[in-house]
């Protein structure tokens, strides 16, 4: 046919229109083609990687030593007991653990698995204190020749103690070592992780041995941190491109629409000559056919060259080895679906223009015959130059919907990652800093009476929920305490009644008691929740000292914590835990760090995507008022009024774009992080800052101005005289 | 303002070859005449008019407008010489078209501040009933009527107009030729038509006539008649 042969050209002709369209097709072909890879990689990992380690189902303490091979003997499951022992290594703590040989198997992720003399560390930790395969290092008086790199299954996110919520690479790590070598260090730990049939189990070892901690696998963060942050990737991998396709299909609609007018008379001719409609519109689908294979292509090659990295990127500080292999299939989806969204847009765009008879198209001119009613409205008490842009808008209505939809798509990629810092900046300052005021926290492992020292005291109790078997923590605070600033509504509040966390709240579902075991002495006790206070961290409860004290039936001064700004001289052996809130802060600071890195990338994303759409708006507009434009020319209009006169418009449906993201980000954001957030006893208040709102449409609005830039050029080329020369009517 | 053409050029090179759409071309013309410029398809006519309006340059030559040197203008200065003297009126009316008959005439009035009034000028025109109009549906005639008026409303010195009645019929080019006549008379506007038709010209102050790019005749119309008279 033909036409056929104009596509080429046509392609040619407005090659950076088309480079556009065929840079958001391979933006979103790669997005999809990466993100799902990954997710499908990761699964595969985990699935694999469980039953290669024989990870746990639990691990527990108990008070007296269990007889292992009675239990195995009686219970159909699989027990074994791992020591552990923190040491230093220049200013971080290294946790070395003994290597098992049945449950909790590590797996070697590089190098090779360790010999007596020898150990194998989580590469993140590794790589954030420099230390490479072959290197020796001492640990504590011992020294160690380095193996390799090594996965550990119960800390594939490797958290120092079972309720932090951030790894910090610089500050703790954990390696592996033979049994020989951890057994010349004084002070190990044990635990004993069990496998199989454990719920029988786990009673008759209560009964016997007296369970004091016990976690199933499921409780731990160290294992389900990583599985529920990268369950929330298949979710990404489906909506994001999605919307990058909604907007291509937008923009060949709008472009093929343009086209099809401009060879109006061709058709004409076509049908004089007997081609049917279906023919024609046949070779309107060539345009999305090559768009899309051309996309593919393209992200076929972002996807190849960004796989690796995004994948060590991303799974960096979740240690286990995951294959940064790209599932073709994934990119062939993308075509098929780009494909498929792309021929919609193109049949869209010609089914209308096709149905006119050959002799009104032969006439060349199908649209303006009459005026629509839209166009037909009296405007004459306005300035002229505002009767102009409304005049102009409304001819262009899709170009308006392209636009806003344009900037709506990028801004939601732009506040998307403002959001995420925003709402984590927020969860750490109001959270942390504004809650948290002392420097020092120190649990004890006896009570002692408040008066015995001179600093603030309170009490810790651990308890679980009867209904969910969640751990929950009440704390025991004094009535006018100047550690632990609770706030609710903007002000503070006296620790007076019973208060709970914003967190623990939502993942009770907002009920108002609660029925609690002790987990010392299994009783059942019924909390009556007063108030719910502005913290988004922990399932924790606060009341008066006293009143903990009369549940727990212990003497009303009894403490088994203090507060304090200082580091305090206490005996080791006496605590049993010190928290620092420095380091809490920093460990996020270094958590966060990547954060950094994605809100740029994300950044120069809906920039060039925002570029995209305006380009291609703007060069339409002045495409299709070639004559209005060499008219104004001709008038003697200069070409900063002109542009002014064409394109200022703009601003408006621009503005209108990046408002309408802002609460779809919200929404979008709550949706995908609360349901995630609520299992790590986080609840995330989303939060957009202002100077963030402000930062990002200032991003747009730089995207507009380039453009109008760049238009004002070709306002320039506009010749006054050829435009006469092409008779027009 | 009076205007002079001093061995104006107009060459365009395709490859090798080179081609004058106007070759030497020396005339002048004085404040307040009608010019009529003849000649047949192709021998220059719109060229040398669009260099007269500052729209297109010629490669050689001097244009004066009194003592402005427009052929040594710069592209802002010129865009500054169109702005503040010169109408131009097109065979193909040249409106634009989601624009009403009287947002096409304020799009011209917006440029100066001394303009004539919107309304005095669409009477004058004879299109007073049809200003909420859009181009679309007027007729022809009254869409040149609209390109005039729209041409007139900055009150220019030069008023240029290509073929202004080459689309119409007999009664409607009379009367737009009376309605050029009326704005000369009215304003003083110089003016200058380009026609293939040479019974024009007998309205008309001064005659030039071209043929391949080249003036072979310019004369003063000693007869001058009304365009009423004007038949063909
Ligand atoms: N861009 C161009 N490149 C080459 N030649 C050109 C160009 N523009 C015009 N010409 C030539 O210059 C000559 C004069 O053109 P012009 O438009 O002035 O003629 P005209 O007298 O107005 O004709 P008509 O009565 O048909 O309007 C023509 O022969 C035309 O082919
Ligand atoms: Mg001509």
């Amino acid at each position: 046919m033909i036409l056929n042969k104009r596509i080429k050209r046509v392609l040619f002709q407005n090659k950076t229109q088309y480079i556009g369209l065929i840079f958001l097709v391979a933006l979103s072909i790669s997005l999809y083609a990466i993100f799902g890879s990954l997710a499908f990689n990761f699964n595969e990992a985990t699935s694999t990687y469980n039953s290669k380690t024989n990870i746990e189902d639990a691990k527990f303490l108990t008070l007296k030593e269990v007889d292992i091979d009675k239990i195995k003997g009686l219970y159909n499951v699989n027990l074994e007991k791992r020591y552990e022992v923190d040491v230093n290594f220049k200013n971080s703590t290294l946790r070395l653990i003994e290597l098992t040989g049945e449950i909790n198997k590590p797996l070697i992720i590089e190098g090779r698995m360790i010999k007596e003399g020898e150990i194998a560390l989580n590469p993140a930790y590794a790589k954030a204190n420099n230390i490479k395969i072959g290197d020796v290092i001492n640990l504590e008086g011992y020294e160690y020749s380095v193996s390799g790199f090594v996965s550990i299954p119960d800390y594939i996110y490797p958290t120092k103690s079972l309720t932090d919520l951030m790894a910090d690479p610089t500050k703790f790590g954990v390696a592996i070592v033979s049994s020989k070598d951890i057994k010349k260090y004084s002070g190990l730990n044990y635990f004993y992780s069990i496998k199989g049939d454990i719920s029988n189990a786990k009673e008759y070892i209560d009964k016997e041995y007296k369970i004091l901690m016990w976690q199933d696998i499921k409780d731990n963060l160290r294992f389900t941190l990583a599985k529920k942050k990268i369950e929330q990737l298949p979710q990404l991998a489906v909506k994001i491109p999605l919307l990058f396709l909604s907007l291509t299909f937008i923009l060949l609609f709008v472009l093929l629409k343009r086209i099809i007018k401009l060879e109006i008379k061709e058709i004409g001719t076509l049908y004089a000559l007997g081609y049917t409609k279906s023919e024609i519109q046949r070779h309107y689908l060539f345009y999305p056919i090559i768009i899309s294979l051309l996309g593919t292509i393209l992200g076929a090659f972002f996807t190849l060259l960004l796989q690796k990295p995004l994948t060590d990127y991303y799974v960096f500080y979740f240690n286990i080895p995951v294959s940064p292999n790209v599932k073709y299939n994934f990119l062939l989806y993308g075509l098929l679906e780009s494909i498929l969204i792309l021929s919609l847009s193109a049949y869209a765009a010609s089914s209308k223009l096709l149905k006119y008879s050959p002799t009104t198209l032969l006439r060349g001119k199908i649209e303006s015959q009459k005026i629509s009613k839209l166009t037909n409205i009296k405007l004459n008490k306005l300035k002229f130059k505002h009767k102009f842009r409304i005049r102009e808008s409304l001819r262009g209505v899709s170009k308006i919907i392209l636009l806003i939809f344009g900037i709506f798509t990028a801004s939601t990629l732009l506040l998307v990652g403002f959001a995420a810092k925003g709402s984590v900046d927020a969860l750490i300052n109001k959270s942390i800093k504004d809650t948290f005021k002392y420097k020092y926290s120190y649990i004890l492992k006896e009570n002692i009476n408040k008066n015995e020292i001179n600093a603030e005291g309170f009490k810790v109790a651990y308890f679980k929920n009867e209904e969910t078997n969640d751990n929950i923590i009440i704390h025991g605070l004094k009535k006018d305490t100047k550690h632990i600033k609770l706030i609710k509504d903007k002000k503070e509040v006296k620790v007076d009644k019973v208060y709970i966390t914003s967190s623990l709240y939502d993942k009770l579902n907002k009920k108002s008691s609660i029925k609690l075991i002790n987990l010392f002495n299994n009783k059942t006790i019924d909390i009556k929740i007063d108030d719910v206070v502005d913290v988004y961290t922990g399932n924790v409860i606060y009341m008066p000292l006293e009143m903990l004290n009369q549940i727990l039936n212990e003497d009303r001064n009894s403490i088994n914590g203090i507060y304090s700004d200082t580091k305090l001289n206490i005996d080791e052996d006496k605590v049993l835990k010190i928290e620092n809130i420095e380091e809490i802060l920093k460990s996020f600071d270094v958590a966060l760090e990547p954060v950094k890195y994605m809100l740029i990338a994300m950044g120069m994303l809906s920039f060039i995507i925002a570029l995209i759409v305006v380009y291609i708006v703007t060069s339409l507009i002045i495409e299709e008022n070639k004559h209005s434009i060499s008219l104004l020319k001709i008038l003697g209009y200069y070409e900063g009024e002109i542009n002014s006169l064409m394109l200022s418009f703009m601003f408006i449906p621009s503005i209108i774009g990046y408002a309408l993201s802002i609460p779809f980000v919200k929404a979008f954001l709550s949706s995908i992080l609360n349901t995630s957030l609520k299992d790590m006893n986080l609840a995330m208040p989303i939060e957009i800052n202002p100077v963030y709102s402000i930062l990002g449409y200032a991003i747009i609005y730089i995207v507009l101005v380039i453009s109008k830039f760049i238009s004002r050029k070709r306002i320039f080329n506009i010749s006054m005289v050829d435009i006469l020369k092409l008779q027009k009517d | 303002m009076s205007i002079n053409f001093k061995n104006v050029t107009k060459e365009y090179k395709t490859g090798s070859n080179s081609f004058f759409a106007l070759k030497n071309v020396s005339f002048e013309a004085n404040e307040g005449e009608i010019v009529a410029v003849l000649g047949p398809s192709g021998s220059g006519k719109s060229t040398l008019l669009n260099i007269l309006g500052g729209i297109d340059r010629s490669t050689e030559g001097e244009i004066l407008f009194g003592d402005t040197i427009v052929s040594k203008l710069s592209d802002k200065e010129l865009t500054k010489y169109r702005r503040d003297n010169i109408g131009f009126v097109f065979q193909f009316y040249n409106l634009i078209p989601n624009l009403t008959a009287y947002e096409n005439i304020e799009i011209a009035a917006e440029l100066t501040k001394s303009s004539l009034k919107i309304d005095e000028v669409l009477e004058a025109v004879g299109m007073m009933q049809n200003k909420n109009k859009f181009p679309q549906e007027l007729s022809g005639g009254e869409q040149q009527r609209v390109s005039i008026a729209r041409a007139i409303i900055k009150n220019p010195k030069l008023l240029l107009c290509d073929e202004p009645t080459g689309a119409l019929d007999y009664a409607t080019s009379k009367e737009v030729l009376e309605l050029l006549d009326k704005i000369n008379k009215m304003y003083g506007t110089t003016i200058f038509i380009v026609t293939h038709n040479t019974s024009i010209a007998s309205m008309c102050h001064r005659i030039i006539k071209l043929r391949s790019g080249q003036i072979t005749d310019v004369r003063i119309n000693k007869d001058r008649i009304s365009p009423k008279e004007v038949e063909w």
